[in-house]
């Protein structure tokens, strides 16, 4: 996407062979060497965001980024419109390499069965067996380990060690020091059978095979990346969750007459129209026609906004009442949906990737391990042992010092962990989102969707004088049955509570913008705002007009109702508070975060809510689109923020959030932006998902100490010497089976608060 | 650092912890000198 600046140029560039966060930050270093160059480079979406000087070309700042040792091309799509299909390319290169991965894995595993069990069972090994073995071997240890190898060669470039350095150098060890003793040595004799002695034997390496080792660690890491790959999350998935909100086709006036025609050849100045029921195509004035206009997808505001000739809506939409007929004023990457998406790729885009933790322990771990080899050697030679010896205890190191469960330490926690999460009604999109789960200090709720219901409910009635409560809410009630506003449907929902079945209503009106009117019980009944009244002619009376304005003081919707001539009362409905709110702030208290409200009400009603739940920090008066900004401030004062969101408009700020909580009943969009979706509408189980998610981390932390332990354990010996087949599968296997017992252990995890569904289990 | 330097900075101390490691090997070495046990045709 080129965009003119002022005197910049902005470019993004689609990278690849990134291994890891810090291959980012290297490309990022070079770019930014370049004179006025200033780069943004994202390991997660393999995308750089590039401004440029005139000066400089496209071409410059792709040879710069090849010549770091990466790939990089121009995004193929330049225009916002044609981004869908962009994305759809996207998502099937994801998925190519997903299969590609899957493939790899499923050879590697067909030629390494055989090969394990030859290493293993004794009595499988024929005349000559180690040579099929190396046969089946040599594909895996080539081919299967062919990412790491390659990934390891652009790390060893940059002098940078991560755990694919780790792999690579301990498969092509124990891969080349099998062809050495089966080419040099004497495990080529066609009677060599494995010798399964318990006693090591000093310097054997000589007729020992380490071909089970180089194929199985292949196998077990493979295997870990692929469960990987497929939870890695798609960074489009938002984008196209959002752009898939917007109508697909319009019909346009051409000449008084309607002409059915795709969203994409509608044009600023067209007139279209929007049927009842029907989504707004595009940004644009209303010309013709009354109705209200359901924005909750996009605002996660409930109450629908009355709308008529001169008023401004916005594409997406739903027209929830009458015919309208709209000029469209904005199209395309104009729209406010599309600003909307935009703001959401670049929280994505802009977002410090997390370094795997099993790489920042390897970039420790592979120096030592090297210079540990290393000093084998020297000391063996220094001690006056023959070269050759000396050679077999260094590489021996090299061999034992590459973990197998290392690969299978992250994927099997996330595994049982993400499974536990389901049960509990909590989704965890990957790796990634454990680590921020840890440093989060700060959560921030957004209030209408996630602290409340979304939903109206009666919350008082105020009877004028000479008249019961109860009186004005059934005759309310009966004549709002017939109504299909959401404030309507409040009212009828609680008078039916309270009195079972209602009064008919006959002779019903919606007077689109005012409120309703209509005969129950032979009254003449009108209800909604005062001007309805006055139509009546009904005076209102001061003390009414002061109960509607201290309700609406605090957030809530007012209703005035009369009946034959005479002013009744006040009922007051409001988006009331999830009855568990409070004690899910409690919770994510008692977790050592700090809870803040954000919403879009005046304080009034914003610190009303937060007294209610328990929340002394609210930040009010927040426009949709200042959510992210708020969040950008909350980071930049160095918190680690957590944001719980439902709505569209909450979906950029769920992406620039450090973790972002989506609640299962909001939006598609807001659950693609989000790193962890609740699918329960209980706000407690933001707390469950934040200590399930660190104790899923706290998992893969036990399990990479185990993976590396038994190797570890078994180091002092390969060093001395001592290293046989069997001290490296027995490594092998009990770490591993103590990474994935460790991991199973997960499944007890338990939700707080034992009385709800799923805990018990 | 650059990558060149870092690179010859990580030789440089691998060359240290090999000669240290020799030290130790030629230091240690006399008291257990012993030759690495020769195998012909291993069959288990």
């Amino acid at each position: 996407m080129t965009t003119a600046d002022v005197d910049q140029e902005q470019l993004q560039v689609d990278i690849g062979g990134m291994t890891c966060s810090s291959c980012a930050a290297r490309i990022e270093k070079r770019l930014n060497r370049m004179d006025g160059v200033t780069a943004a480079v994202n390991y997660a979406t393999e995308q750089a965001r590039v401004t440029y000087p005139p000066g400089v070309t496209p071409d410059e700042l792709i040879a710069q980024i090849e010549a770091a040792g990466y790939t990089a091309s121009l995004p193929r799509s330049t225009s916002p419109s044609e981004r869908p299909s962009d994305d759809d390319s996207d998502t099937r290169s994801d998925m190519r390499s997903v299969r590609a991965l899957r493939d790899r894995l499923l050879v590697s595993t067909l030629l390494t069965v055989p090969v394990v069990l030859l290493a293993m069972v004794s009595a499988l090994q024929f005349r000559n067996w180690q040579w099929l073995s190396l046969m089946l071997a040599a594909p895996v240890v080539v081919w299967g380990a062919l990412p790491f190898h390659r990934a390891a060669w652009t790390n060893l470039r940059h002098a940078a060690a991560t755990m694919d350095t780790l792999i690579s150098v301990g498969v092509i060890a124990a891969f080349a020091w099998s062809l050495y003793a089966l080419f040099i040595g004497d495990a080529g004799l066609p009677n060599m059978t494995m010798s399964f002695n318990l006693t090591p034997d000093r310097g054997g390496g000589q007729h020992d095979i380490y071909l089970e080792v180089a194929s199985a660690v292949t196998v077990f890491i493979l295997a870990g990346r692929y469960f990987e790959a497929r939870a890695k999350r798609r960074s489009g998935a938002a984008l196209r969750a959002l752009l898939e909100l917007g109508a697909k086709d319009v019909g346009v006036l051409r000449d008084g007459q309607e002409v059915r025609i795709p969203i994409e050849a509608l044009s600023v100045g067209d007139q279209f129209v929007a049927r009842p029921g029907e989504k707004i195509a595009t940004d644009g004035i209303v010309e013709d026609g009354t109705s209200a206009i359901d924005a909750s997808l996009l605002t996660g505001e409930s109450v629908p906004v009355e709308v008529g000739p001169g008023d401004a809506v916005v594409g997406a939409t739903v027209n929830a009442g009458g015919r309208l007929v709209v000029r469209a004023t904005r199209v395309g990457a104009e729209t406010q949906l599309a600003q909307m998406a935009r703001l959401v790729t670049e929280a994505q885009m802009g977002k410090a990737p997390i370094q795997r933790l099993a790489d920042r322990v390897s970039a420790i771990f592979v120096p030592i391990v090297i210079a540990l080899a290393v000093a084998t050697l020297g000391f063996w030679i220094g001690a006056g042992e023959p070269t050759s010896f000396a050679f077999t205890a260094a590489v021996a190191v090299l061999i034992i010092a590459c973990p197998c469960a290392l690969g299978l330490a992250t994927p099997t926690a996330l595994l049982v962990g993400t499974g536990r999460g389901a049960q509990l009604g909590i989704l965890i999109k990957g790796p990634e989102v454990l680590e921020s789960t840890q440093r989060v200090d700060t959560i921030v709720l957004d209030k209408t969707g996630t602290v409340t219901t979304g939903r109206m409910t009666l919350v008082a009635v105020h009877p004028a004088a000479d008249t019961t409560d109860d009186d004005v809410l059934r005759i309310a009630g009966a004549l709002e049955d017939a109504s299909e506003h959401p404030i309507g449907q409040a009212i009828a929902r609680a008078a039916a509570e309270r009195f079972g079945t209602l009064p008919i209503v006959t002779a019903f009106e919606n007077r689109r913008g005012l409120g309703v009117q209509g005969t129950v019980d032979d009254h003449a009944v009108v209800a909604g705002q005062d001007r309805l009244l006055v139509d009546a002619g009904i005076p209102v009376p001061r003390e009414l007009l002061d109960a509607r304005s201290a309700a609406e003081d605090v957030g809530h919707t007012a209703i005035l109702v009369g009946w034959d001539r005479l002013p009744r009362g006040v009922v007051v409905v409001a988006d009331t508070v999830k009855p568990t709110a409070r004690d899910a702030i409690a919770e994510l208290r008692a977790l050592g975060l700090h809870v803040m409200l954000l919403t879009g009400d005046n304080e009034r009603a914003a610190n009303s809510v937060a007294t209610e739940i328990g929340i002394d920090d609210v930040i009010a008066r927040v426009l949709p689109e200042d959510k992210l900004a708020v969040i950008r401030r909350l980071q930049d004062e160095g918190h680690i923020v957590a944001m719980v969101g439902d709505g569209v408009n909450d979906a950029a700020a769920l992406a620039q959030a450090d973790l972002g909580l989506a609640m299962g009943t909001g939006t598609d969009v807001a659950i693609e932006a989000s790193d962890l979706t609740l699918v329960r509408e209980d706000l407690r189980s933001a707390a469950d998902a934040i200590r399930l998610s660190r104790r899923t981390l706290q998992t893969i932390k036990g399990n990479l100490f185990w993976a590396f332990a038994y190797n570890i354990a078994a180091l002092p010996l390969a060093a001395a010497g001592y290293l046989n087949p069997l001290i490296a599968g027995a490594a092998m296997a009990f770490s591993s089976v103590f990474v994935v017992s460790n991991s199973l252990r997960l499944r007890r995890f338990r939700a707080s608060n034992s009385s709800r569904d799923g805990s018990s289990n | 650092m650059t990558v060149p330097i870092k690179l010859a900075s990580f030789v440089l101390i691998l060359a240290v912890v090999f000669a240290l490691g020799a030290g130790l090997g030629a230091l240690v070495g006399p008291f257990n000198a012993q030759s690495p046990p020769v195998h012909t045709g291993h069959t288990g």
